[in-house]
């Protein structure tokens, strides 16, 4: 099977492509298909560049013949290259963080998605924020972080649960050590009953947003309700000191996890590559899985992507996340998620896998999406 | 990203969005309409002037003559179609370097025809769809560029869902345009020629309730499909055309029911009418020669429970 890769590059994630890639080769490693697949690749840079993008991907499908397509990209470059993807017939699968969501979620039939359902997870955090006794919350994010859907997502549920945002702030310091968010602490110092913080951060702003809180007069008061990647171990390096406010939020993965699945992947992948897995080679990893069933489902006949996916769609893996399934409504792959408790002054993050989360990506891809827009073009995390 | 002059060929509202786009981004050189299309022609000339692009009122047998001027005249690099009455000659969709995309409101190749819109929402799909593609010498038969579905709520009117899918059409076109702008050959599909359904333009007998042989959803989704070009769906009542507007399923006592057609009872605003399978539909608004009226109305002109509608 020829498989075409587009992967991207990050300034502030430089791993985000070795791992991805290296997650994908030890999973073919470990299942010992080196033979069966050919990977064909190409960087598609910050995956922002829409003409690049396309010519990239006409050249695999085109002059190439990939089998499978495999697309790190965004959505908001999914629409010009959506007629790409329609004319070839392949199975096209989009993988990402999943901090942007389609405007439209019902899916053309040969595209598949795998994401680290970011948007997805800050809608539950968003959700649990809003059932607070005092539901009053100050939203924090950067100008990066801000222009991708998951801000928009924490916003519609903490609302739908009659949640008021009391202060909207979005910092744009460098991340460097004159980074400052005064504006913010001047609003919490004059507003005592603002204790929640929506917080939408990389996992570097993140981690100098909990250094500037954690010295801050009312730190004890302040619970934060974060995005997933301020739950990174980049973002709580300082955990084992103990933060004064308390952290809530979800990860798409517990890398601890005692599972057979996740010790044969995380074990594997150290092995393969002297590196510990991440998010990224996660996705690397259950991107080998998908093509290891499209390999072994299609009998060699790879022209027909909507009817490979349809084949996918009644599959349930065992992936390092729990069991891996696709929602054959929208067609991206849903995972358990993990509940993520920081009580003020811990030293240690409290998780606890949540196997029963359809019946939100139901209320969540239910939710209507007129008038939302995202502003970059770029996949989230790789600027 | 290179400049690109397109000509817009759109006999309705439907093409509002897309043209508003195209405004904004300096795209459209040129907007051709039937000239038969009075009300969308008077609708279109503010818009247009307000922003200096020319509107260009076509005759039917001149049709080609004109195009072709106004494609020269305007070095055009592409022709964009939405719903427009007229056959495009190949003379005319060859043309432009880009050639000609028709942007059609239901899926292709199961719903060609004239109004897929009607149809769709008629044959209770669950879905709609507005499909983009290469204009070629027969009706809705190019090949397809891209294709994007919505969910067909049942309550949608056909109003509604032409305004659903423009919306939905304007995004698609943004990203043809831009394809086009970028200098990218836009990649196409053969249409599946064993999943293709030609639907005429409908005539009288398919907007008359047949009560009995429909059921109440497939009464709600004519009249749904009737409203509001058709002012609703066909039937009669004492010997009078009574039109029906807008409607809902409701479920009943199977001792209330009677037989199809017969008004049960006047209830609020709304008339509830029993329909085959002891199911029916509550009504609320109507057009009669007196009016829209709620459906309520009907008292005050002497109808009353057990007074029955008919087939025309």
């Amino acid at each position: 099977m020829n498989i075409g890769i587009l992967y991207p590059r990050s300034k502030t994630h430089s791993e985000l492509a070795f791992d991805f890639l290296d997650g994908l080769k030890a999973f073919i490693k470990e299942q010992n298909l080196t033979n069966e697949f050919r990977l064909f690749s190409e960087s598609v840079g910050f995956g922002g560049a829409e003409k690049e993008v396309y010519e990239k991907a006409e050249k695999l499908l085109l002059i190439e013949s990939v089998d499978v397509l495999i697309a790190y990209i965004d959505q908001r470059v999914m629409g010009i290259l959506t007629p790409l993807f329609f004319a070839s017939g392949k199975l096209i699968l989009i993988v990402n963080p999943g901090a942007n969501y389609p405007l439209n979620w019902i899916p053309q039939k040969n595209i598949v998605n795998l994401t680290l359902q970011h948007a997805f997870l800050c809608w539950l955090s968003g959700k649990d924020a809003g059932r607070q006794t005092n539901n009053e919350a100050a939203l924090l994010t950067t100008y990066y972080d801000c222009g991708y859907l998951h801000g928009t997502a924490i916003i519609k549920s903490f609302i739908k649960e009659k949640g008021t945002i009391s202060f909207n702030y979005v910092n744009n310091q460098a991340y460097d050590e004159n980074f400052h968010i005064n504006e913010l602490k001047d609003f919490l110092l004059a507003n005592k009953t603002t204790t929640n913080l929506l917080c939408i951060c990389d996992s570097l702003p993140a981690l100098l947003v909990y250094q500037q809180l954690n010295k801050f007069e009312r730190a004890t008061e302040l619970k934060f309700f974060v995005s997933p990647m301020m739950l990174e171990p980049k973002a709580i390096e300082h955990l084992k000191e103990g933060y004064h406010f308390s952290i809530e939020g979800y990860m798409p993965w517990l890398p601890v996890s005692e599972t057979d699945a996740n010790k044969k992947f995380t074990d594997f992948y150290r092995q393969h590559t002297k590196r510990e897995a991440g998010i990224f080679s996660l996705l690397g990893w259950e991107t080998g899985m998908i093509l290891q069933q499209v390999y072994n489902d299609s009998n060699e006949n790879f022209d027909d992507g909507a009817a490979i996916t349809e084949q996918l769609s009644k599959i349930k893996m065992d992936s390092p996340r729990g069991e891996l399934k696709m929602d054959p409504a929208t067609q991206y792959f849903l995972a358990p998620v993990v509940k993520c408790v920081v009580e003020n002054n811990a030293v240690k993050m409290k998780t606890e896998i949540i196997e029963t989360y359809e019946k939100e990506w139901l209320a969540f891809t239910g939710e209507p999406t007129e008038g939302i827009i995202s502003g970059w073009m770029n996949t989230y995390l790789c600027y | 990203m290179n400049e690109i002059k397109i000509i817009l060929l759109c006999s309705s509202r439907f093409a509002l969005p897309v043209l508003r786009e195209m405004i904004f981004f300096k795209q459209v050189a040129v907007v051709a309409v039937p000239r038969s299309s009075e009300e969308i022609a008077e609708q279109l000339e503010f818009l247009l002037k307000d922003a200096g692009v020319p509107l260009l009122l076509v005759d039917k047998e001149h049709c080609s003559e004109q195009l072709m001027e106004a494609i020269q005249q305007y070095n055009i690099s592409a022709g964009l179609v939405m719903t427009f009455g007229y056959k495009i000659s190949a003379k005319v969709f060859t043309m432009p370097a880009n050639g000609f995309f028709n942007v059609h409101p239901g899926p292709l190749p199961s719903y060609r025809g004239a109004d897929p819109i009607f149809q769709q929402i008629k044959n209770r799909e669950l879905h709609a769809a507005v499909t983009i593609h290469k204009v070629d010498e027969g009706m809705d038969t190019g090949p397809v560029v891209m294709q994007e579905m919505i969910r067909l709520e049942k309550e949608d009117t056909s109003g509604l869902l032409n305004t659903k899918l423009a919306t939905v059409a304007a995004r698609l076109v943004a990203n043809l345009l831009k394809m086009i702008s970028l200098g990218l050959a836009v990649p196409s599909r053969p249409q599946d020629l064993s999943k293709v359904v030609y639907y005429k333009k409908q005539s009288a007998k398919d907007i008359v309730i047949n009560w009995q042989s429909m059921d109440a959803a497939t009464i709600v989704a004519l009249i749904n499909a009737c409203n509001p070009w058709n002012k609703g769906a066909v039937t009669k009542l004492n010997g009078n055309i009574v039109r029906l507007l807008e409607a809902e399923t409701i479920s009943i006592l199977p001792e209330t029911a009677k037989a199809a057609g017969t008004i049960i009872a006047f209830e609020k605003e709304f008339i509830i009418i029993s329909t085959i399978n002891d199911q029916a539909i509550r009504v609320g608004i109507i057009y009669i020669d007196e009016g829209f009226l709620m459906a309520v109305r009907l008292k005050q002109l002497g109808i009353h429970p057990g007074s029955c509608f008919e087939m025309v």
